[in-house]
């Protein structure tokens, strides 16, 4: 048997002269402390070991501590964990009606992998020779092709053999109370030198990957003094849950304007920074749901200090766009397309209510007065008059 | 399901220092008795060579000079200084590069030796 080195082991050897470095050695000393904490639920997607298939020791999966949280995950140190990607050689086999269970040794641990059978070979009953016969009229060329797809087909119908080295692909799940691996990818490998390139891939994987957090230390340690204190919402939530109840608040009382004190008295935001100390954190987190806001374009600053002025259908700065369009758009630069929007919010700027109004504020009443029918847009940056 | 149990990577020197448990050994086929279902497997580098009772793995693919690999348990006959490895796989790996193996399974000991390492220091 003879397989195609050169350039395999070439590879192998690059490894091999990467892994002979000494000093590769993790300084764990100071992940300690943190090495308890998991990451919470909603950050398990930031990390990269969730979206790939693992290359890890099959010791290693069947140790990884199961998540309470998210059903069908695994905990590796850090790393949360449901796809791995085994080699190994089968030590077991055993087949059913519908699928192959194998045994995978890799050396540091067995693990038992379900491999399904396609349904399209229990359909196909026809003989080699038969499939052969009715492509007669081929060349020669594809009638080989035919018959070697023919025959890896049906090795793959057969399934593998005890002492196979095999490489699998595939989920973790608990059947009958044990921890296997369900395949979505199975081949086997001709070529022995493979087992060497995983045995020289992961401990390179493990020391530089899975050791390490994904985290930056700042984060983890925020998170682990976070989980520490709160029961209820997290920091970081706050401002966005302030910002949902206003705008159903606004959307339902339809106010002219807002201020910080009249915010802190609705029934919704007193419950949710009850657990704030004092009155100036609750009334910071307040002002910056009321900066996203504007930003937004919902609320805009008036003269007065935090007082603030609200976006609604009907509101005032609808008839001094209504009276800015009706002088601009009989001018004779306006009248094919319309005024662009920016000129609009430089008119608008100039009356002495709206001097620091934002461009998003503008194009949120511009589009209050679009749904009422009584300006169009007549491009993507451009409104008319729909009656002058 | 009962799993057999996982072979430990082993060289051939160490293997004949084990007393029980699975192993794994990588050597070539030195002398092959089918009849008598034994197989010797000496390591190339070092002169050292291992008994392999082939009972549950006959008849065997490749011939001497081949290199062969067995997954098997390590049983000391009664009294007897030679550990015999009753194999339950015997799998040829022709082609395949033994120091680059012997040098990725140093590399893995020494990673798995660390790993210990640092949970004592942990504990």
């Amino acid at each position: 048997m003879i397989f195609p080195r050169e350039s395999l082991t070439w590879d192998c050897y690059c490894i091999c002269y990467e892994m002979d470095v000494e000093e590769m050695e993790v300084d764990g000393t100071e992940n300690h402390s943190l090495r308890n904490d998991k990451i919470p639920k909603t950050l398990c997607g930031l990390d990269f070991c969730f979206h790939v298939f693992n290359k890890m020791y099959i010791d290693d999966i069947i140790a990884l501590e199961k998540c309470d949280v998210i059903p069908g995950m695994y905990w590796y140190k850090r790393h949360p964990i449901y796809k791995v990607d085994i080699m190994g050689v089968v030590v077991k086999r055993q087949e059913n009606v519908r699928c192959f269970i194998y045994a995978v040794d890799d050396g540091t641990g067995v693990i038992t992998c379900c491999c399904w059978k396609s349904r399209l070979h229990e359909q196909s009953s026809e003989d080699i020779e038969t499939t052969l016969q009715r492509c007669r009229n081929l060349p020669e060329v594809l009638r080989k092709k035919m018959s070697g797809v023919l025959m890896s087909e049906a090795k793959k119908k057969e399934g593998y053999s005890l002492g196979d080295l095999v490489h699998i692909r595939g989920k973790i799940k608990i059947f009958r109370g044990e921890r296997e691996v369900v395949a979505s990818y199975h081949n086997k490998l001709e070529d022995p030198n493979m087992e060497i390139v995983r045995m020289s891939e992961l401990p390179i994987l493990y020391r530089t990957l899975y050791d390490m957090d994904t985290l930056p230390k700042k984060v983890l340690e925020e998170l682990s003094e976070m989980s520490g204190q709160k029961k209820g919402i997290c920091h970081g939530e706050i401002v966005p849950e302030l910002k949902k109840i206003l705008v159903t608040f606004i959307e339902d009382q339809q106010p002219e304007e807002i201020s910080v004190e009249h915010v802190s008295k609705i029934p919704g935001v007193t419950v949710l920074l009850k657990e704030m100390k004092t009155s100036e954190e609750k009334n910071t987190q307040i002002q910056s749901a009321l900066d996203v806001l504007e930003g937004e374009g919902r609320v805009f600053t008036k003269q007065k200090n935090h007082v603030y002025g609200v976006i609604n259908p009907g509101c005032s700065m609808e008839r001094l766009i209504m009276d800015i369009l009706k002088r601009d758009c009989v001018k004779e630069k306006f009248q094919n397309e319309g005024c662009h929007y920016l000129h609009i919010v430089d008119e608008v700027r100039k009356s002495p209510d709206y001097s620091a109004i934002t461009n998003s504020c503008v194009l949120t009443c511009l589009n209050n007065l679009e749904y009422q029918s009584d300006v169009i847009r007549t491009s993507f940056t451009k409104y008319f008059l729909c009656k002058i | 399901m009962d799993l057999p149990k996982c072979g430990s990577v082993q060289e051939i020197s160490n293997a004949l220092s084990t007393n029980q448990g699975s192993i794994k050994v990588t050597g070539r086929l030195i002398q092959h008795d089918c009849i008598n279902r034994q197989a010797t497997l000496g390591d190339p580098q070092t002169s050292a060579s291992l008994c392999v009772d082939t009972s549950l793995t006959e008849p065997l693919e490749g011939s001497v000079g081949s290199l062969f690999q067995v997954i098997g348990e390590v049983e000391r006959e009664d009294g007897g200084d030679t550990p015999i490895v009753r194999a339950r796989i015997m799998r040829c790996v022709d082609g395949m590069d033994l120091l680059m193996y012997n040098r990725a399974l140093r590399n893995q000991q020494k990673y798995f030796q660390s790993r210990n390492v640092t949970l004592v220091r942990h504990n």
